[in-house]
């Protein structure tokens, strides 16, 4: 069912409040100077939490087309939107205590302009979910992608900020550029952006044109999610952005961009005669997610920087989710849409733990945090269950995630899938092992080599208290009983 | 999937085509190879014109034109201005270091040229490269036309563009302010509050700022 554009704003409340909060964070930042961190804070706050709301109000089974066939309003992309506006909320209250951020020992300054960018990037990423079309596909893309490059470059006066905001822009337009001609190859195939057309057109179409123009397009949105081979800017970008704006980007737009992934690659290959069937592209996924685990893997053994071996480790689960799209079908889908709300939760929880370290004055290297267990128990406690939920053991939600991922491709390799599949499920288990060392070193750092080390207690931000918490629990409560996950998984895999 | 109508191109048409592509491919290699960044920009705008060209021989009259007013005119007067105030006579190239790197750089760029040229030998039969649709109606590329496509199909995607480069000017803003101002703001907003405390010295005692002041001493 196509809406035309009055009828379908009705669908659209949550990006409406949305962008109500960006105006009035916009206008806020005009009106009081220095404006207050707590109430652009409250404002963005609420903003994100009443667009979370309205979008599961608004939720119907039935699919519709939005705006004569530019947007689709489905279970499937609410699920995206959810991830987003989750991981936007928790960075609001991440960024009140972070000095990168919003400089809230020096009059706020910056904090409603902080604010209105992070709401427009979660908009964006609703935007990606949504998309039913390769033109509102790119525009969402593109919003996110300069949304990023400038909060990764918000710390004033801070030249790795800076390098990290450059290096970002310029990988990131080669990415776009690379993503626009493959997409203007399917519009050629097909005379039409709509990716259901681009769908059937691709499957009457010769084989080597379409997988020329879908590998193009893997490049922008393999580009979003991190994946070897454009994930160069990701170890500099994680590092040198302010920490919350990393705990953003390791979640936010990866989940925007595996929504995209899904849904063009699923119209493209998806079909009886559709590109999976008639061309390697199931081994270039299987090739590329294979190496980006191994290669985040073995480059995060060496870091010595924190949050540049999480950026590592971040590009090592993104080859994880990668296989889960390979698996494809309904269990592939389903694994990757459980794998991203799990790691939603334990990525935040980590990048959070780091950034309550900073807060307190402590350094980002592996080295300044030994005695962590006995200075700041809280935080500690939190960085040992993310990190083990980011290996996959058991009883935390990391290991539920993995074992739906692996699942899918043993069950995919089972029917008719071949051998490579077997294959990568023992490549990605073997690389959980390798992962646990390098996460260990830093168990180790904070609870064994701490003999040098001063075990006075550091008080944390309660902020940031509340939102460690807050991560935790689902963390550990999903890894014992996460049939609501599952369930809701489900209804969003199904209405499509 | 319905049919679509290929027509076949008359001669004229692929000429005019020919000069034009090959206009622009020129004038974009000039762009990435001149060491000379005013000579780079130059063809740049050469480029632009010829893209032009190929829109207007595309009947899309509105769009070259547009292409000519902000590409060529607008946005490329800025980048000569950005280059005159950097004020670099030569840009050192960026050297590909060794020659393993480099041999592999040639034999990747020829495997996506033979890619694509096998692409486009394969594709004569699709619409992909087939020719065009059917010939365009008579308001086809007018102001008109566009104006109302854009504000009635592709309603969203405009709105959501401007909202784009409306945050994009704010993030520009903040990204590249100076230290300088900044001091300078933070000199008047103190020089502001201590005035504000000589006047009424009771409205500072437990207001907003000494409550942060406190809360912020106790974690230290």
């Amino acid at each position: 069912m196509t809406l035309a554009n009055l009828p379908s704003f009705r669908h659209l409340v949550p990006e409406n409040i949305l962008v109500l909060g960006i105006l009035a964070l916009v206008g806020l930042s005009l009106a009081r100077r220095p404006a207050s961190r707590r109430l652009a804070g409250a404002i963005a706050f609420l903003a994100c939490l009443a667009a979370l709301a309205a979008t599961a109000l608004t939720a119907e089974s039935q699919p519709r087309v939005l705006f004569h066939g530019l947007l689709a309003r489905d279970l499937f992309g609410d699920f995206f939107k959810y991830l987003g506006l989750v991981t936007t909320a928790f960075v609001i209250l991440v960024a009140q205590r972070s000095r990168d951020a919003i400089d809230y020992r020096n009059e706020d300054r910056e904090a409603p302009e902080f604010y209105a960018l992070l709401l427009s990037a979660a908009l964006a990423v609703n935007l990606m979910a949504a998309a039913s079309d390769l033109l509102t596909a790119y525009v969402g893309l593109e919003l996110v992608s300069v949304m990023s490059y400038i909060l990764a470059g918000f710390t004033p006066g801070s030249r790795r900020s800076a390098e990290a905001a450059l290096k970002y822009v310029v990988y990131g337009g080669v990415a776009s550029g690379a993503m626009l001609y493959g997409m203007s190859l399917l519009y050629g195939l097909a005379a039409s952006t709509d990716l259901a057309t681009i769908g059937r057109a691709a499957a009457t179409a010769p084989a080597l044109p379409v997988l020329f123009a879908a590998v193009l397009c893997l490049a922008g949105f393999g580009f979003k999610i991190a994946v070897v081979p454009f994930h160069m800017w990701c170890p500099d970008v994680y590092e040198g952005a302010p920490t919350p704006v990393t705990a953003f980007l390791s979640v936010a737009p990866k989940a925007g961009g595996f929504a995209l992934l899904l849904r063009v690659f699923g119209q493209i290959s998806g079909h009886a005669q559709g590109l999976a069937d008639r061309s390697p592209w199931l081994l270039v996924l299987l090739v590329v997610a294979a190496t980006t685990m191994t290669w985040g893997n073995l480059a995060a053994l060496g870091q010595q920087n924190l949050k540049r071996l999480l950026a590592y480790s971040s590009i090592a689960q993104a080859g994880y989710v990668l296989l889960g799209v390979a698996a494809g079908g309904v269990a592939g889908q389903e694994a990757v849409l459980f794998y991203l709300a799990v790691y939603l939760f334990i990525s935040l929880a980590a990048f959070t733990a780091v950034a309550a370290v900073a807060d307190s004055g402590g350094g980002e290297s592996v080295a300044e945090y030994a005695g962590l267990g006995y200075r700041m128990p809280l935080v500690a406690f939190v960085l040992s269950v993310a990190l083990f939920a980011l290996t996959g053991l058991p009883p935390t939600a990391g290991f539920i995630g993995k074992y739906y991922l692996f699942a899918a491709l043993i069950e995919r390799g089972h029917n008719g899938g071949g051998a490579a599949f077997y294959i990568v499920a023992v490549a990605a288990v073997l690389n959980s092992v390798v992962s646990l060392y390098y996460y260990a070193r830093v168990l180790r750092a904070m609870y064994i080599d701490s003999a040098s080390a001063t075990h006075q207690t550091v008080a944390v931000a309660a902020v940031h208290r509340v939102v460690l918490v807050a991560l935790t629990v689902p963390t550990i409560l999903l890894g014992v009983y996460w049939s609501p996950l599952r369930d809701l998984v489900h209804a969003a895999v199904g209405t499509w | 999937m319905h049919q679509l109508h290929t027509q076949t191109v008359g001669l004229p048409a692929t000429i005019t085509f020919a000069i034009l592509a090959g206009l622009t491919v020129i004038g974009a290699l000039f762009t990435i190879t001149r060491r000379n960044p005013v000579v780079a920009v130059i063809s740049l705008v050469g480029t632009f014109f010829a893209l032009a060209g190929v829109y207007a021989s595309l009947s899309a009259h509105f769009l070259a034109i547009l292409q000519i007013l902000v590409y060529a005119g607008a946005i490329m007067v800025l980048f000569i201005f950005v280059v005159m105030i950097l004020n670099r006579d030569e840009i050192t190239r960026v050297a590909a270091r060794g020659m393993v790197r480099r041999g592999l750089g040639v034999v990747a760029a020829g495997y996506v040229v033979w890619l694509l040229a096998s692409v486009v030998a394969n594709s004569s039969a699709t619409p992909l490269l087939g020719g065009p649709l059917s010939e365009p109606g008579a308001d086809f590329g007018t102001v008109a036309s566009v104006g109302a496509s854009l504000f009635t199909d592709f309603m969203f995607p405009f709105e959501a563009v401007s909202l784009l480069l409306l945050v994009a000017v704010v993030g520009g803003l903040v990204v590249s302010r100076s230290e300088k101002q900044e001091d300078d703001a933070e000199e008047t907003a103190r020089r502001r509050a201590q005035v504000a405390t000589e006047i009424r010295p009771e409205s500072m005692v437990g207001g907003p700022t000494d409550a942060t002041a406190n809360h912020e001493a106790a974690h230290h």
